[in-house]
């Protein structure tokens, strides 16, 4: 086996680009600039670190780790991509699926649950006061609310949903009594909802304290 | 945030716009969340009565409005045309 010490490489006249054959070795290290490296014609590639084994390549691109894949990240972040149609992206620990995101863009993942199985986030959530002046205590995707009258609110979602075909789930309650009111719900559009809350005995419209509202899709 | 939106209703009553912390400014929610070509005015919540006894029968002047509602499809359209 062949082995070339070397300093500096520079480019070949009329090529694309440096070419090492055999072994290369530098004295302070390889750094490669401008197109990068191309490594052909290999079964494994394998990278040490003094006479340890740090990461390897094998044949059909698994690369495995001594320690772990750590990125560090400079400027603009990471960026993995799944390509060629109808790939899917997994995550295996301890041999099993625990997290996929298939080539639909679903994610799934398993917690607990026997397999990966598809996630439907919240889309939409807040957690109002009803009462006095009306204000939001926290909320995500909700750009405001609209207080319409007692007992009457609209919420506008800061990112539209995509039909209104969506799920939503409610409750109210009273902090100084029972509970003794209902989420109306009177329309879904894309880009609000319309509901009302309601004394669940006689249905008149009430102002509540704790409203709280999410939308599933 | 201390400032609320309001405009008034098909029904004469008076709406009043909660903004949310989501990264947008005051007139961009109310250009969104105003129903398309309905005055609105900015106030603040010292503007806002906290007695709510007889809600349905608050009323305001929107005679000088601070702009009109474009309705959230406007808006979104408008801002993918910026894009």
């Amino acid at each position: 086996m062949s082995q070339i010490n070397v300093n500096t490489i520079t480019n070949r006249t009329g090529s694309g680009g440096p070419v090492i054959s055999g072994l290369a070795t530098a004295q302070n290290g390889l750094h490669v600039t401008g197109g990068g490296v191309n490594v052909t014609g290999i079964v494994t590639a394998t990278i040490f670190s003094g006479s340890v084994e740090t990461l390897n390549i094998d044949s059909v691109g698994i690369i495995t780790a001594q320690s772990g894949v750590h990125f560090g990240l400079v400027g603009s972040g990471l960026t993995i991509s799944s390509v060629g149609a109808g790939t899917s992206m997994g995550f295996f620990t301890d041999g099993s699926e625990a997290l996929r995101i298939d080539s639909s863009g679903n994610l799934r993942f398993n917690s607990g649950y026997g397999s990966a199985a598809t996630a439907y986030g919240c889309r939409a959530w807040v957690n109002l006061d009803g009462t006095g002046t009306v204000s939001i205590r926290e909320s995500g995707n909700v750009s405001s609310i609209t207080d319409r009258g007692t007992g009457a609110y609209t919420i506008s979602f800061s990112t539209s949903m995509p039909d209104s075909n969506y799920s939503v789930g409610g409750s109210t309650g009273r902090s100084d009594d029972v509970s003794d009111s209902n989420i109306d719900i009177r329309a879904l559009n894309t880009g609000s909802l319309l509901f009302n809350v309601r004394n669940q005995q006689s249905a008149v419209l009430v102002d509540r304290d704790i409203i709280l509202i999410q939308i599933f899709r | 945030m201390n400032q609320r939106i309001i405009y008034q209703t098909n029904e004469g009553g008076v709406a009043v716009i909660v903004p949310a912390n989501c990264g947008l400014t005051i007139e961009n929610i109310a250009a969104k969340d105003v129903p398309a070509g309905t005055a609105y005015k900015i106030v603040t919540t010292d503007d806002i009565p906290s007695d709510r006894t007889f809600r349905e029968a608050w009323e305001a002047d929107f005679s000088n409005p601070d702009g009109y509602g474009i309705g959230a499809d406007a808006y979104f359209a408008a801002k993918e045309t910026e894009q």
